[in-house]
């Protein structure tokens, strides 16, 4: 590692230090977020060093627990914290041993789930309000006597069990009332009361998974609840009051019919319609599924771990996406889509990496695609040892080797730009200036690697970028002409 | 969206098999692990839970081989069906290429195709992503029970249902014994091909 890089992680870590104390005398959004861009940037940095990279795993996942929480933070979290930067202080750039480091990471895991411990609602509490969320779940799926009766059921049983907590048996006997009306009126309850009780339901469950909330706030809640029960049963009474009318079953709307002013009329459509005939239909070739692999679901821990698992190396697509579901309980909904987003942008900025957002066109794929589908998914041109697309039908389109002669040699490249600009100073158009651009971004993935052509390249993208420019102001200059264009 | 690394020449697409719960996914993915298991070679991997519903999701990825210089792999995802599972389903959306949404045609699931197509509106928007514009194919699964005098929905309610405003290639099918369930997957792959072929072949 050069003497300058090192600098750069030294600032990086005494400013992560200094951000862990400002974030242990208060914590803000503004700092929260330079603390976590200063992890990113050191988990960069430290990305072929794996002890220190799940160090700074680690400190990245309490630091999304502090964003989450704020002030409800558990004040042993920056003991933690600390603990960690530590270890990487004493790891990075020095000799360690293999499992000197091993050590050092057992230790910070201890540490870790420790924390994990102290922050964990008690798995009793939890459990018991999952039941309930399942048990509203499958009401608000259909209502049935089997459902209501369940969830009558298991409101009571929680009263019982929490018959210490008159915040809890409230927020039940609100809930219990619901359930009632519910019960009473089934398929013709008013359409608000499964929306009451989820509202009801979720404020229950803030409660009892927040147990450190201020007394006053979680009275403060109920307060309000009470009254939207108020006003519903207001409601109610109104809706009995007006004089039954015709029973009318309203017809089903098609999907997405509250959409429709989303639809483009310029969308590409199909009507293809493939039946299947009877014949089809019950003639099974499905074969035994033992090669699926069926993750077991482990539930022999005392406290709910919503972080388990995220240390671990992340071998597949498969890792990454359970870790995305795990931490979607640490940092709730919304937060965990901004981190899906954040680690796809980490992917498509390694070098050579470009992402394409398919749409559906108009347009039939290539002979090359079509080619190459009906050939994989046609069994009879597999070899009898299974060996892939070995003896698969020779075409000169798809051999990899003429086509990596063919189209990927820098030869092409500068051809098809040649063309491209020549089309764009016949056609003078959008759409063909945008195609130069794009000839010329590929030209720069192209010679990636090859510093001999940056200065080259450099040129060019500048040139693509003044296009851009030019062409942006031309429309912009064309839009004003025709918009001060007094109609005919 | 469709990742392409020019430089080891690698595109990787995501086509997420999406519909109501007990609709037939999971079925989908298992008829072509086992039918093609030799050719895929990669194992396919399911999260269950103890009822055999799925938990989180079901992956399966598989290499067609080389158009125009590009190795394509295909990674087949879908989503957990049971309704209290939408936060997993927007995460498995993340990123989805192509959408094959699997309706149940029992007579009592009508209502539950149009809401899940509904939410995969709302989920697919989450993503910021567009179900009128994504590359999308309607499957109409569980065809068969038609023969077992079990009520079905007719192909054309479901195409008035779930089509009508869409306009998208379906197929009637069944997972079960396969019917449909490999040419539902070649549509689907070669739409999302065809929408990035201009950029990338």
């Amino acid at each position: 590692m050069n003497q300058k890089v090192q600098h750069n992680i030294n600032d990086l870590i005494t400013q992560l230090e200094s951000l862990i104390a400002s974030l242990q005398e208060k914590i803000t959004d503004p700092t929260i977020q330079q603390f976590l861009l200063t992890v990113d940037l050191l988990i960069r940095e430290f990305r072929g060093d794996k002890t220190v990279a799940t160090l700074l795993k680690m400190i990245q996942s309490i630091g999304k627990y502090v964003e989450k929480k704020k002030e409800k933070t558990h004040q042993d979290t920056f003991s933690a914290l600390k603990y960690f930067v530590k270890s990487i202080i004493s790891v990075q750039g020095s000799d360690f041993s293999n499992s000197e480091k091993q050590k050092l990471l057992q230790e910070n895991l201890k540490e870790l789930n420790l924390l994990k411990q102290k922050i964990a609602v008690p798995l009793s509490d939890k459990a018991r309000i999952d039941e309930l969320k399942t048990v509203l779940l499958s009401l608000e799926w259909e209502i049935n006597p089997i459902t209501i009766a369940l969830y009558k059921r298991t409101v009571s049983d929680l009263k019982e069990t929490w018959n210490n907590s008159k915040l809890f048996c409230s927020f039940l006997n609100i809930l219990n009332i619901l359930g009632k009306y519910v019960d009473h009126q089934q398929a013709n309850s008013h359409q608000g009361a499964l929306q009451l009780i989820r509202k009801i339901y979720d404020h229950l469950e803030f409660i009892v998974l927040n147990p450190w909330m201020p007394f006053e706030k979680k009275k403060q809640i109920l307060v309000q609840d009470i009254e939207k029960i108020n006003i519903f049963k207001a409601a109610v009474a109104r809706k009995s009051n007006i004089p039954p009318q015709k029973a009318e079953t309203p017809a089903l709307q098609p999907a997405l019919s509250q959409y429709k002013h989303s639809i483009d009329s310029h969308r590409a459509v199909s009507d293809e319609f493939i039946p299947l005939s009877d014949d089809q239909a019950i003639a099974s070739d499905n074969n035994d599924a033992d090669s699926i692999e069926t993750a077991e679901i482990s539930s022999d821990t005392n406290h709910t771990d919503v972080m388990d698992d995220l240390f671990n190396p992340k071998a597949s697509p498969v890792d990454e996406l359970l870790d995305k579901i795990h931490l979607m309980n640490v940092l709730g909904k919304n937060k965990s889509t901004g981190m899906t987003s954040q680690e796809d942008d980490s992917v498509s900025s390694m070098p050579g990496v470009k992402k394409f957002t398919p749409r559906r066109i108009d347009k039939e794929p290539i002979p090359e695609i079509s080619n190459r589908i009906d050939e994989f998914f046609n069994l009879d041109t597999m070899q009898p040892d299974g060996e892939k697309n070995s003896n698969l039908t020779p075409d000169i389109n798809l051999n990899p080797e003429s086509v990596r002669d063919e189209e990927t040699e820098p030869e092409s490249y500068f051809n098809r730009l040649h063309d491209s600009i020549e089309q764009a100073i016949l056609s003078m158009t959008f759409h063909d200036i945008d195609h130069v651009i794009k000839e010329i971004s590929q030209l720069d993935n192209m010679f990636l690697e090859d510093p001999s052509k940056k200065p080259f390249i450099h040129s060019l993208i500048l040139s693509s970028k003044l296009i851009e420019k030019l062409s942006g102001s031309l429309l912009t200059k064309q839009r004003s002409v025709l918009k001060n264009t007094p109609p005919d | 969206m469709a990742l392409v690394n020019v430089k080891t020449k690698e595109v990787q697409v995501k086509i997420v098999y999406y519909g109501p719960g007990r609709g037939g996914k999971t079925t989908n993915l298992e008829y072509i692990n086992n039918k093609y298991r030799d050719r895929i070679k990669t194992k396919m991997v399911s999260l269950k839970t103890h009822d055999d519903r799925t938990l989180f999701f079901d992956f399966l990825p598989f290499d067609v081989g080389t158009i125009k210089g590009f190795n394509i792999v295909i990674q087949l995802y879908t989503v957990p069906g049971q309704s209290k599972y939408n936060e997993t389903r927007k995460v498995v959306l993340g990123g989805a290429d192509g959408i094959v949404f699997v309706a149940d045609v029992q007579a009592e699931q009508r209502k539950k195709n149009i809401e899940s197509l509904n939410q995969l509106y709302e989920n697919l928007k989450a993503n910021n992503l567009d179900l009128f514009k994504i590359p999308l194919v309607m499957q109409y699964n569980k065809i068969d029970l038609r023969l077992q005098n079990i009520p079905v929905i007719p192909s054309a309610t479901l195409q008035k249902d779930l089509n009508s405003h869409l306009r998208v290639p379906a197929f009637e099918a069944s997972a079960l014994n396969g019917g449909n369930v490999i040419p539902t997957l070649k549509r689907i792959i070669s739409m999302t091909l065809a929408s990035i072929q201009d950029q990338l072949f």
